[in-house]
């Protein structure tokens, strides 16, 4: 167990929140725009495709290096909240894969076709041709998912936010690394 | 799937087995003697008529039209002979993405209420053979009238497991200027260029 997250722990902590908050609302942002928008819509939903590819090996590189360096000492809490803690940092590490793979595979699986293409340079091939039966069960799972890592996410910085007006350091160690 | 029709103005009376028998030795399949033109009709029940668009050169999309009637004559001894005539109800477009169908039948696109519908009459080009040859000719669209050649191909024959007919696959695509027509909306978003594809299953035996 390290004395503190290093610095590549912390970066990618708060790279993967912010990516996801920004993913986030341009979804809400490409859904909402009209089709007399065509070229922004295209453009929105290609950069979320792409921003939520980017999820993915940030997220394998985060639980590498978890596995590698650990972490530091839990700070003491109430055995309910450490549990609680647990738990929804459990949840948020299973969300944070679960939407851009259920995200990729309804992209796959949607009636329109139109290819994946990361940054618009890199072509990612479908794992299989469309599908509306299929993405009929994908996208409210992506959806529904994405609002789960939002409100989760949410709630753990509330925490964290709560703890360091308590006195506690859970905001600095992953701030400052100490 | 589509079947011979034997009652069509057009149509030489010629039976079905003689139909056989003559497509399949151009297509290098059997050694059956050929005979003479054929007529084939078919419609959205049978075939399958799409618009593929590109966006940002690295994207495409599929719309299809859901109303069309299609008249191919097919004379297997003479591709060079080959005729066809389409005629596509506009406003029948279907596209998998909420609103697209909307959009591509409004004015900006091809202003369907104005100009209900599309046709296109190709002859094929002289040196063809049945297994590719091309089908050029005028394409009226929007109020103009520009050339265009489909790239036609017929499949190898195969036994279609529901019925057991004989059937070849036929395709055909081309592309398209839309501005050239007119349709000049988005094209930063997408391209000038747009693929017309036809496909149909042939009953030949």
């Amino acid at each position: 167990m390290q004395a503190a997250w290093s610095v590549a722990q912390r970066r990618l902590h708060w790279a993967m929140a912010a990516l996801v908050f920004v993913n986030f609302l341009l979804a809400l942002v490409m859904v909402a725009l009209p089709l007399s928008a065509l070229l922004a819509k295209i453009l929105t939903y290609q950069l979320h495709k792409s921003l939520g590819l980017l999820l993915i090996p940030l997220w394998v590189w985060r639980l590498w290096l978890l596995w590698r360096r650990g972490r530091p000492a839990p700070i003491t809490l109430p055995g309910w909240q450490h549990n609680a803690a647990r738990w929804g940092q459990g949840v948020l590490y299973a969300l944070l894969i679960a939407v851009p793979v259920l995200g990729f595979l309804s992209a796959a699986a949607a009636p329109i076709g139109v290819e994946t293409v990361f940054f618009l340079i890199l072509p990612i091939p479908h794992p299989f041709p469309p599908d509306q039966a299929l993405y009929d069960v994908l996208r409210p799972l992506h959806q529904g998912a994405a609002w789960g890592l939002v409100v989760l996410a949410l709630g753990h910085g509330a925490m964290a936010i709560h703890h360091h007006r308590q006195g506690l350091p859970i905001l600095w160690l992953m701030w400052r690394g100490r | 799937m589509l079947n011979y029709m034997p009652d069509e103005p057009n149509a030489l009376p010629i039976h079905r087995r003689a139909l056989a028998g003559a497509v399949l030795p151009l297509i290098g399949l059997a050694p059956l003697p050929a005979r003479a033109a054929r007529v084939f009709r078919f419609d959205q029940s049978q075939g399958r008529l799409e618009f593929i668009a590109r966006h940002l050169m690295v994207l495409t999309s599929t719309g299809q039209f859901s109303r069309f009637d299609c008249e191919l004559v097919l004379d297997p001894e003479k591709p060079e002979t080959a005729r066809v005539a389409v005629q596509v109800e506009t406003g029948s477009i279907t596209h998998a993405y909420p609103g697209a169908a909307d959009l591509l039948r409004s004015p900006a696109y091809f202003d369907a209420e104005r100009w209900p519908l599309a046709r296109f009459s190709g002859r094929a080009a002289p040196g063809g053979r049945i297994e590719a040859f091309e089908l050029a000719g005028p394409l009226e669209m929007r109020g103009m009238t520009q050339p265009v050649t489909m790239q036609a191909r017929l499949s190898r024959r195969r036994r279609d497991a529901a019925t057991g007919a004989e059937i070849v696959d036929c395709t055909a695509r081309g592309d398209v200027s839309r501005s050239a027509f007119g349709m000049v909306a988005d094209m930063a978003a997408t391209g000038d260029r747009v693929q017309l594809a036809v496909s149909v299953s042939l009953v030949i035996g």
